[in-house]
């Protein structure tokens, strides 16, 4: 039986911790092994809710805060990615923002990617907190395989 | 050499997973690992004299389905793609984890029959993942050629 697969995109979800070269260590076997792109997924949490602050000030100042936060993370997610190039993977980077199950099923369906590829816990800061709910929630909608990377939760 | 486990049980599910592991193994020229498990049922009560099958016979019937779903699969093993067949005995996830002990990838279908899986993330699929020894791939029955 020949192999059938349809070679497609693969989206990887990284959280940019110190997780994140494990899982991204996986979708670069499968990209080597299909021929498909990577797109690096980094999910980015929304604007912190700051309960009891109102102030113009405070409000501001987190919002540029966040702003430069979410600059940096693209600016790692390309230096991933061109290190993968240059070790002959096509990969890009992407930094969306959203709920990170969602977001991570619609960048699947929008990209029309043929596998998804996310570590088993943890997607930092307040999503560390449902431990391994992203991963189940993608699991049980995805409409494509998932590589699921068993990831302890940092200590 | 590398290793794909995967865990077949005759399912729609495990038969995709069969298909991409497949698929992946001669991908990555890796050896593909097809797995069954098979456990003594649980009876409730005395059974009746005779009506408990001896455990070989059990052994040897998974031993068969295996071999039937690799062949109308047309999972067969070759140079590039050598396939080994595994029965074990044993609780499921413990048996697939066991297996994927020095494996690459471990496959599975993410809908079983009987004890293997009764939700779309049931309870193998969710124990492989949270105890793998490396990475779970979860398949569905219709996007294995996905």
């Amino acid at each position: 039986m020949a192999a059938q697969r349809i070679v497609g995109d693969i989206v990887v979800a990284v959280d940019l911790s110190e997780r994140t070269e494990t899982v991204l260590a996986e979708g670069v076997a499968l990209a080597r092994a299909s021929g498909g792109t990577l797109h690096l997924l980094h999910v980015a949490g929304g604007e912190p809710i700051l309960a009891g602050y109102d102030k113009e000030e405070v409000s501001s100042f987190t919002r540029s805060a966040r702003a430069g936060e979410l600059t940096d993370e693209h600016r790692r997610l390309r230096e991933l990615a061109d290190e993968l190039e240059e070790g002959g993977v096509r990969a890009r980077a992407l930094v969306l923002m959203g709920p990170t199950a969602d977001t991570v099923l619609d960048a699947v369906q929008h990209l029309g990617a043929s596998h998804v590829v996310l570590g088993s816990h943890g997607h930092g800061g307040l999503h560390h907190l449902l431990v391994g709910s992203v991963a189940e929630e993608v699991v049980r909608r995805s409409p494509v395989p998932i590589v699921l990377v068993p990831v302890r939760p940092a200590s | 050499m590398g290793k794909i486990v995967v865990g077949v049980d005759g399912s729609a599910g495990s038969r995709a997973a069969l298909r991409w592991a497949h698929a992946e193994a001669q991908l990555r020229g890796a050896t593909l690992e097809a797995v069954t498990v098979w456990q003594l049922p649980v009876m409730a009560g005395l059974p009746a004299f005779g009506a408990m099958p001896p455990p070989e016979d059990l052994s040897g019937e998974a031993e068969r389905a295996l071999l039937a779903t690799l062949a109308e699969e047309g999972v067969s093993s070759t140079e590039e793609v050598p396939v080994v067949s595994v029965v074990a005995e044993g609780a499921a996830a413990a048996a697939l984890l066991d297996a994927a002990d020095d494996a690459d990838l471990l496959v599975v279908g993410s809908r079983g029959h009987g004890g293997f899986t009764e939700l779309l993330l049931g309870s193998v699929s969710h124990q492989c993942v949270s105890h793998a020894p490396c990475p779970v791939v979860v398949v569905r029955s219709d996007q294995d050629q996905g």
